[in-house]
């Protein structure tokens, strides 16, 4: 194998992520001394909605990629598991599940500094990913608070039919979402904020990161998949103005390296795609390890997401009928989401929009061993990718937040046979 | 002018000597225990030894298997999978499938007719179906491991073993010693899970015949006819089912030096 000394040219904007997430849970923990409300949520839920009310609000996911990123996940873990959660359970949940133990009995010494939140008044949960909804309740025992779950139906079809009625399902479902919310923080609902809020900053951060995407398709590639899925955060998490001037940075900067000609990897030999979430405790390995192998992790959808056509239809087509009707741009962009849809629509839009538009040479699907949501038929995926497109693709048995499910010789040997096989390809 | 191929695999390591005509003149195999490198180094001097080399009649060597990093003197490492195929091509070119079960993983191998990888599927996180399964069962029923194969061709009676986990799978075997079931049904079950984990593995990768078996498993009669059954075909088993990764390896590196060869010659005339 190469000497690990070559590393990936890291978009410098990307440096000062850290700190607007230091500062943005910090606002999360002091926001009762400032009277706000906390809610927990888990990713797939609409927390704009709670953000428009001035509630503090983070996603679980987020705050458990964080934790496993600064490679404290186990002390949480251990915790949870300890505490009868089942090592099956999406360690996502179990790392917050860990967190909220120790904060609900009043041990928040016991939390790193960096991973401390207030405990919340309340939870929101979207079954999406089902695996949330089961957080959800977990959390509301150990807190003892209210829970919101809201149900958004799978789309077995792909019709339109289908978008529209689980569109309105979940629009109804809204609607009482934010009874429950002006009963919970005891005033009422702030719909300008939340209409700026929708059609401003989202549509913006939205606009923003599709640009990006785009330049990011070019030879060699300016920004890595790494740098995309780090650059995720803010776009998970917050609805403000320092969000939107993070991603402006991101495209001046990406603008900048394709007129100064910067790559991403200098002197890439293969562009590699990633299919599903990543193990996150593993990136500074794997994207060494890859960097010394010449490999460009290009793109994928987890982190390029806003490059694809499903994510440009993150708010519906001019005629949908809304008009300004903050409620159903919500609703479609929950609705439509790829966690709720069909195989031939996550190859069309997942996979293939990334292969053709990135000119792959080989895909890596992740299979996560505790997460049902991302384990999303990666062997027929793989099949399907070699059969039409003619590219090797390999299946990557790992895990999102849980190392012990990361074995490093089963990685590299995946990895490096996918190389063998482009080259052979190539031949 | 000599080509070596090295194969340190989870439980042994082995060496494959080939001459530039492609024709083996030496092998050697060994445990791995606690040190690959060490491992590694025992079959080359052994292997250099049994031809009456020396290792600086080595042109170009190659290394596989987990502890590919570790084997002095290599001058390329390459994966496993790649160098089975190349293996099992050079044995038997009419190959499209090779199948190989060894100490602790499996995997399916979908080969070219030029023996170039097409698809490959590998177990993960678990040995059930894999030799070191077969070793603790084979502990026990306090049987010898060679004896195996021979012993499940006595048996008369289905039983069923689960091809989950190893250990839950030898926690079963003591409930059917038990029960007083007879050695060579137990261990024909032992066979069948394994069978049925592996072809559910390779059925993965669109098999095609003919279909080689390799590894060290591919000694066990019984392992054999169990997977023929579960595919409904005959496998090409090699005299040396352990060596094919090490002489894909060795091959690799003569096809290596050929290659430069020709690019060599091709520069001088254009230099001319």
């Amino acid at each position: 194998m190469a000497a690990e000394q070559k590393r990936y040219n890291r978009v410098r904007c990307t440096d000062g992520i850290s700190a607007m997430m230091d500062k943005f849970y910090k606002d999360i923990l002091n926001a009762p001394s400032q009277g706000r409300k906390v809610c927990w949520c888990s990713g797939a839920s609409p927390y704009e909605m709670l953000t428009a009310q001035n509630v503090a609000n983070f996603q679980t996911e987020n705050h458990s990629a964080r934790v496993s990123s600064g490679q404290d996940h186990m002390y949480y873990i251990d915790k949870a598991e300890g505490e009868g959660w089942p090592p099956d359970t999406c360690s996502y949940t179990r790392i917050n599940v860990g967190v909220a133990l120790f904060i609900a009995r009043g041990e928040m010494d016991k939390v790193h500094p960096k991973y401390r939140v207030a405990p919340p008044d309340f939870i929101f949960a979207g079954n999406t990913c089902p695996a949330m909804t089961q957080w959800g309740e977990s959390l509301r025992r150990i807190f003892d608070v209210p829970m919101w779950e809201l149900d958004c139906p799978f789309n077995y079809d792909d019709s339109d039919e289908r978008y529209l009625e689980n569109v309105k399902y979940i629009r109804s479902q809204l609607e009482d979402f934010v009874i429950f919310i002006e009963k919970n923080t005891g005033r009422s609902y702030n719909w300008d904020s939340l209409k700026d809020i929708v059609f401003r900053r989202m549509r913006q951060v939205q606009q923003l990161r599709a640009e990006i995407a785009e330049i990011c398709k070019g030879k060699p590639a300016v920004m890595s998949q790494f740098d995309a899925m780090i650059a995720m955060g803010p776009a998970h998490m917050v609805r403000t103005d320092a969000v939107t001037e993070f991603y402006k940075k991101m495209l001046e900067e990406v603008k900048e390296r394709v007129k100064n000609g910067v790559a991403a990897l200098p002197g890439e030999r293969y562009r590699l795609m990633w299919r599903g979430n990543f193990p996150w405790y593993a990136v500074g390995r794997m994207s060494r390890w890859m960097a010394a192998n010449d490999i460009c992790l290009a793109t994928g959808a987890y982190g390029m997401g806003a490059g694809s056509p499903h994510a440009n239809r993150l708010f519906p087509p001019d005629g949908f009928g809304t008009g300004d009707d903050p409620l159903t741009f919500v609703a479609w962009n929950v609705g439509t989401r790829g966690y709720t849809r069909t195989l031939e629509f996550k190859m069309r839009e997942e996979v293939e929009e990334f292969i053709k538009g990135w000119d792959i040479d080989g895909v890596c699907l992740h299979s996560p061993r505790s997460c049902r949501l991302w384990s999303m038929q990666e062997y027929d995926m793989a099949n399907l990718i070699e059969t039409k497109y003619g590219i090797p693709a390999t299946v990557i048995e790992a895990d999102h937040t849980d190392s012990r499910y990361y074995t490093p010789s089963s990685v590299d040997l995946k990895l490096q046979a996918l190389i063998e096989g482009i080259k052979a390809r190539k031949e | 002018m000599i080509f070596a191929g090295i194969d340190v695999g989870s439980l042994t390591s082995k060496c494959v000597l080939l001459d530039h005509k492609g024709k083996v003149i030496s092998s050697s195999l060994g445990l791995v225990g606690a040190q690959s490198r060490k491992a590694a180094e025992r079959v080359l001097n052994e292997a250099l030894s049994k031809a009456g080399l020396k290792l600086k009649d080595i042109r170009y060597m190659v290394s596989t298997g987990y502890g590919r990093g570790v084997v002095p003197g290599a001058n390329a490492e390459i994966t496993e999978i790649t160098c089975h195929a190349r293996g099992a091509h050079f044995l038997c070119p009419e190959v499209r499938t090779v199948i190989d079960i060894g100490g602790q993983d499996s995997k399916a191998i979908s080969v070219s007719e030029k023996g170039r990888v097409l698809a490959f599927a590998t177990n993960d996180k678990c040995a059930a179906g894999c030799g070191r399964f077969l070793e603790v069962i084979a502990n026990a029923l306090e049987v010898k491991l060679e004896d195996m194969g021979r012993l499940s061709l006595q048996s008369t009676k289905q039983l069923e073993v689960s091809s989950m986990c190893t250990v839950f799978a030898e926690s079963e075997v003591v409930g059917l010693v038990a029960a007083e079931e007879s050695v060579p049904d137990i261990v024909a079950a032992v066979h069948r899970s394994i069978a049925r984990r592996v072809r559910n593995m390779a059925m993965r990768i669109a098999l095609r015949e003919k279909v080689m078996l390799t590894g060290g498993v591919a000694k066990n009669i019984g392992v054999v006819k169990t997977l023929e059954e579960f595919l409904g075909l005959s496998l090409v088993i090699p005299e040396e089912p352990q060596l094919v990764g090490a002489l894909g390896a060795a091959v690799l590196a003569l096809e290596h030096s050929l290659n430069s060869a020709k690019a060599h010659a091709a520069n001088q005339v254009t230099e001319r």
